[in-house]
């Protein structure tokens, strides 16, 4: 019960604040990136909730715009990374030749500290939105490609599926539809985790100044500005990193909980603990 | 064992061999001509083609792969644009800092996780699990730049107990040296905790459910022994496992640390380099740190293998 | 290292003091305050200590000479010296000169060399060096190349005089040959003739001046150490960069630090002993941290400039449509936040240099108007593509200023994208009109119009200008001896600027540095100089 209610209110909270940040312009008081250099580094009040910051801006309108293109990253690293990684993990899992190739290069891949792979990449393709999003979907779909070939092989020798193959079903058709609806569990799950750990990458890349320009408002970019501030006004730093935490503390919940409710044998706890190891170990890897 | 060993170390090749190719293509993905980047964008057209030829740019791809791999295997990992040092040498002049404070947020991460995991399974049947589990995901959600910034204001400005900033050696004095680290080190060690002690916790509750578990019990023998001897010495066996992955978040980690505290480490290195876009110097730190990650996850599967004979008939 | 552990404690109680206090009295006028005045300290001035400066912006070269940048500046002019140097009040004193005669017909000058004076290298300062320095500066220096035009020749009479002939009458000399950038610093003839126009090597870094470079470790520090053979000049009162030096140092490090906020924390746990470049927001936690004493010091101003070699800003339409789009007042509040560390004042140079401000010609410099603007653009040859806003990371003024100009920019209908580089990629990405259309940087405190690095013609650093109308200007200036002449050109010069837009002048900038209370007797002017300064351990 305890669990069905958290997942309950992980999603809420998700879809709050994407409703918030699209339809924002239809409600916040103030334009938030309209600069107004009497309002400078105001402390929180009734008009400004989250106060201002060094350009005066209101920071809790600007968290709200800020989700924007956060969310957006997030969103498409996640749905990018999880197409890639369900093709090349269906494919590894399905055919034996193939498998050794993909998984040579997904291991040689994974070798990298994920957040390192991506500062390199964006170090190499230059910081804009387009190259945040290429870097960390090359740096976070290797994991996925891992966990939908290993799901794969699980199902890979079910009754129906090894008759699909003897009666010469065509290999499209044996992947997509019959192995494809078997692994979505965990593909899903795996997918809500990517979008969680894309946000934290985000914020840092552009925290360190190598990822979007600081004239777009991402979590990130707003934290980078505020850190010479923080002193004078920690409000600055605080109301954007705790909307990071909500956000990718919902996503985390979100996906352990799913994982849970996918599980069939999650009575079981030693099958649902080994499981758990497992993607524990692809998740860092 | 020796042929698991034989057999894990010959699968490394393939493993570095894709690496350096990535790490070759980081470079030649950027655009505009490396020499160009070398000589500045306003030399003459002959000094930039003379260089092309001394560096190999004119032939083919393939070719300067292999020959940077040569060099590569012999410890030569090129020279840096900004200062022209040989890179290896650049890297090990800053491998002292970041292996102290890897040490030490390691440690940090093990004395912590390791005792919580065991309180959280002693008292499993308590509202404390749930909480526990809570915890822990809030621990991976939290940036840890973000976190960072909010230890500094804390403990730098609020209530200065710490220093926020610069690294002494451990030859100037050991307590010096821990006492610098320990805000940058606990910030590191703070996002690895939860997640390694939920693991820890997941590790032990599994063995609780063990037959040789329920034995010891129904002799009677008390439920703090029986944690401490069965259940807690088999989940140590998988928490190898951990501590692999958690080096691998530590060294992520380390870039923004040390650029936050002013630790002169290879994760400022890499930092400094890419503002410099000194890319001899970021292929070579990028290359190192992936390396440094695969060798500790073989030792980490040699230790398992050891400590677990099964894995070998994996 | 140890007792400082107890300290700790102590200053952990304090602190929380200190935060209690900090809420009552946190608004305090920065003017009332008298920090840039030497401060008199009772004890005797000791020999001896590291100096360790958190520094911004690592220079891509310490040679004075070829560069105006202000990093090679700070750090150049502990190293070399000039024959004339300027004194406390920008009033030019002869420094390695020892006196000088101008002949009736103002067209010869004669100077006598300081006799015993020591380079680096062990070998004395002779009327040789004097020739080939001087003879580099005319070719590798931007002021050197304006004063050329006017030399006719340059010659010794014996090892201790030399003497410069010219073609006309030309009274901008002494002050040229005193600029504190691009300077005219007097090197061994052979490194001055290896080195022709090219930037010195690092073991080139041979001077006259009371530090001596040590060593440069590239993107870590750049090390000073005392020149035991320095020679003094006797007089105390000059200040600036003239008069007696003592080197009290063994050493000083310049360390290459770029985040305000890890340099505040380095000074208070003491890695760093003075750091540069604090955003002015910062000054009220400054001046109420203890050990910790707040530096300010005029440091001339930000500007905007245009690329003029390619479209857009080639056309001057373009560049009004610029000038009318940016609301200065909003920048600089915005950017500098106290409103003690800027002037909103259009003119060439700061109202404190008074015999070098004119007010006159003006008129364009607060020009804010959308509308004008709009209909500006409309008119030019701007066809809708991004336009680049380049600048370097290491300053969090002009990335401000960046950021709040793109925002403008595009209300009146301009694309905008912004690139920033760190501070030695970002020089050598401004050398090429392909890489920039607009350039935000600051410019230090200038001392005559042929130092005005944004204005010299089709160079790099004044956007490729190029105009009759100014370099007639310079000539004029040459000539002008009166001090009604020289206002008269000056206001001319400001007029021109305000007409053709080379640039576009943001505000007169306040720089605000922070030093460590052991730092005693030290003199800010207009920029770092760390000799008669030292250090109480």
């Amino acid at each position: 019960m305890f669990k069905n209610k958290r997942n309950l209110l992980a999603a809420g909270v998700l879809l709050l604040i994407i409703v918030a940040t699209i339809t924002a312009s239809l409600w916040l008081k103030f334009p938030p990136t309209h600069i107004d250099p009497e309002a400078r580094l105001l402390s929180p009040s009734g008009k400004n909730w989250f106060g201002t910051d060094h350009f005066g801006r209101d920071i809790f309108g600007l968290t709200i715009v800020a989700a924007r293109v956060t969310l957006f990253v997030g969103v498409v690293v996640a749905l990018l990374s999880t197409v890639l990684g369900t093709i090349t993990g269906l494919i590894a899992g399905y055919y034996k030749k193939a498998e050794f190739i993909i998984m040579r290069i997904i291991d040689g891949m994974l070798a990298f500290p994920a957040l390192l792979l991506a500062l390199a990449l964006v170090a190499a393709l230059g910081g804009n939105v387009t190259n945040i999003i290429i870097a960390l979907t090359f740096a976070f779909w290797p994991v996925m490609t891992r966990i939908v070939r290993s799901a794969v092989l699980q199902v890979n020798n079910i009754q129906y599926i090894e008759a699909a193959k003897t009666t010469g079903t065509g290999d499209l058709v044996i992947l997509f539809r019959y192995i494809l609806p078997n692994v979505l569990s965990p593909i899903i799950v795996q997918g809500t985790f990517i979008f969680a750990k894309a946000i934290l990458a985000e914020a840092a890349l552009s925290f360190l100044g190598v990822g979007i320009d600081p004239s777009t408002p991402t979590w990130g970019t707003m934290l980078q500005e505020s850190q010479v501030y923080i002193t004078i006004a920690p409000w600055f730093s605080i109301f954007p990193g705790v909307a990071i935490v909500i956000t990718v503390l919902a996503l985390n919940m979100l996906g352990d909980g799913l994982r849970d409710a996918f599980d069939p044998h999650k009575k079981n706890q030693k099958k649902s603990t080994k499981k758990l190891f497992r993607n524990r170990k692809q998740k860092y890897a | 064992m020796l042929q698991y060993t034989i057999r894990r170390l010959l699968s490394l090749i393939p493993v570095m061999l894709i690496v350096s190719i990535i790490v070759f293509l980081i470079v030649h993905l950027t655009p505009g001509n490396p020499a160009y980047l070398i000589l500045g964008e306003d030399s003459s057209q002959e000094s930039i083609e003379q260089l092309e030829v001394q560096l190999g740019l004119d032939k083919p791809m393939v070719v300067q792969f292999f020959s940077w791999i040569g060099n590569v295997l012999t410890g030569d990992l090129g020279q840096s644009v900004y200062s022209s040092e040989p890179v290896t040498q650049i890297i090990i002049d800053h491998l002292g800092p970041t292996f102290s404070l890897m040490v030490i947020s390691l440690v940090l991460t093990l004395l912590v996780a390791i005792p919580t995991a065991i309180f959280v399974v002693w008292k499993r049947n308590t509202a404390l699990d749930p909480i526990f589990i809570s915890i822990s995901l809030l621990g991976v959600s939290i940036p840890e730049f973000w976190f960072a910034m909010l230890m500094v204001l804390c403990f730098g400005v609020a209530i200065p107990i710490f220093p926020v900033a610069g690294y002494i050696p451990v030859a100037e004095g050991a307590i010096n040296w821990f006492y610098h680290l320990f805000l940058p080190a606990f910030v590191l060690a703070a996002v690895e905790i939860g997640l390694v002690a939920r693991m820890l916790r997941d590790g032990m509750l599994e063995s609780v459910n063990q037959d040789y578990t329920r034995t010891a019990k129904a002799k009677g023998v008390k439920e703090s022994i029986v944690l401490m001897k069965h259940v807690f010495f088999n989940a140590l066996i998988p928490t190898t496992t951990v501590i692999g992955t958690t080096i691998a978040g530590l060294l992520g980690g380390t870039v923004i640390i040390e650029t936050m505290f002013t630790i002169p480490g290879i994760g400022q290195l890499l930092i400094d380099s890419i503002y410099r876009r000194d890319y001899p110097v970021i292929q070579g730190v990028i290359l190192f740190i992936a390396a440094i990650y695969v060798l500790v996850n073989l030792l980490v599967d040699l230790l398992y293998a050891v400590l677990d004979p099964r894995i070998r008939y994996d | 290292m140890n007792f400082k552990k107890h300290n700790k404690i102590s200053l952990a109680i304090f602190g929380i003091f200190l935060m209690i206090g900090l809420i009552g009295c946190s608004s305090e006028d920065v003017s009332k305050k008298d920090n840039t005045a030497n401060e008199q300290s009772p004890g005797e001035s000791t020999k001896g200590g590291t100096l360790h400066i958190a520094y911004a912006s690592e220079p891509d070269t310490i040679d004075w000479m070829y560069t105006s940048a202000t990093p090679t500046r700070d750090i150049g002019w502990h190293i070399f010296e000039s024959l004339f140097a300027l004194d406390n009040d920008y009033k030019t004193r002869p420094m390695l000169a020892d006196s000088y005669e101008i002949s009736d017909d103002r067209t010869v000058y004669t100077i006598n060399l300081r006799e015993g004076v020591k380079f680096h290298d062990g070998s004395e300062m002779l009327s040789d060096d004097v020739l080939a320095s001087i003879e580099r500066w005319r070719k590798a220096s931007s002021v050197g190349t304006i004063a050329n035009r006017y030399i006719d020749s340059v010659t010794a009479n014996d090892d201790y005089t030399v003497e410069i002939k010219l073609k006309e009458v030309y009274e901008a000399l002494l002050s040229d040959m005193s600029a504190p950038k691009s300077a005219l610093m007097i090197i061994p003839s052979e490194i001055a003739e290896d080195a022709g126009e090219q930037p010195l090597k690092p073991e080139q870094l041979i001077g006259t001046g009371p530090y001596k470079f040590e060593k440069w470790d590239r993107g870590k520090e750049i090390n000073l150490t005392r020149f035991e053979e320095y020679s003094a000049r006797e007089e105390t009162d000059w200040g600036g960069l003239s008069g007696k030096k003592v080197a009290y140092l063994d050493e000083i490090k310049f360390q290459i630090v770029k985040d305000p906020q890890v340099m505040i924390n380095g000074l208070k746990t003491g890695i760093y002993d003075y750091a540069q470049a604090i955003p002015p927001d910062l000054y009220d936690v400054i001046e109420s941290t203890p050990n910790i004493d707040p530096i300010t010091y005029i440091n001339g101003y930000s500007t905007i400039t245009p690329d003029k070699s390619k479209a857009p800003f080639d056309d001057l339409k373009a560049r009004q449509a610029l000038n009318h789009a940016l609301d200065k007042e909003a920048i600089a509040e915005a950017t500098y936040g106290n409103k003690e560390f800027y002037k909103l004042d259009g003119a060439l140079f700061d109202p404190d240099q008074k015999e070098l401000y004119s007010e006159d010609g003006l008129d364009q410099y607060l020009a804010y108007d959308k509308e004008e603007a709009k209909r500006l653009l409309s008119e030019s040859d701007y066809d809708g593509k991004p336009i680049k806003i380049m600048y370097s990371n290491n300053n969090e003024n002009y990335k401000k200023i960046s950021q709040i100009a793109k925002q403008q920019l595009e209300e009146v209908g301009f694309a905008v994208e912004l690139v920033s580089y760190e501070w030695a990629t970002y020089l050598e990405k401004w050398n090429d009109p392909a890489n920039w259309d607009l350039v935000v940087i600051g410019w230090s405190t200038r001392f005559s119009p042929s130092e005005l690095g944004m204005l010299v013609q089709d160079t790099a650093s004044s956007g490729w200008y190029n105009s009759e109308r100014w370099g007639d200007l310079l000539d004029d200036w040459g000539i002008a001896e009166t001090g009604e002449q020289k206002q008269e050109v000056l206001a001319e010069m400001n007029q021109t600027v305000n007409d053709e837009l080379p640039f576009i002048k943001v505000a007169n900038e306040t720089s605000f540095d922070i030093k460590s209370d052991k730092i005693k007797d030290y003199d800010s002017w207009v920029g770092q100089r760390f000799w008669n300064t030292w250090m109480d351990e």
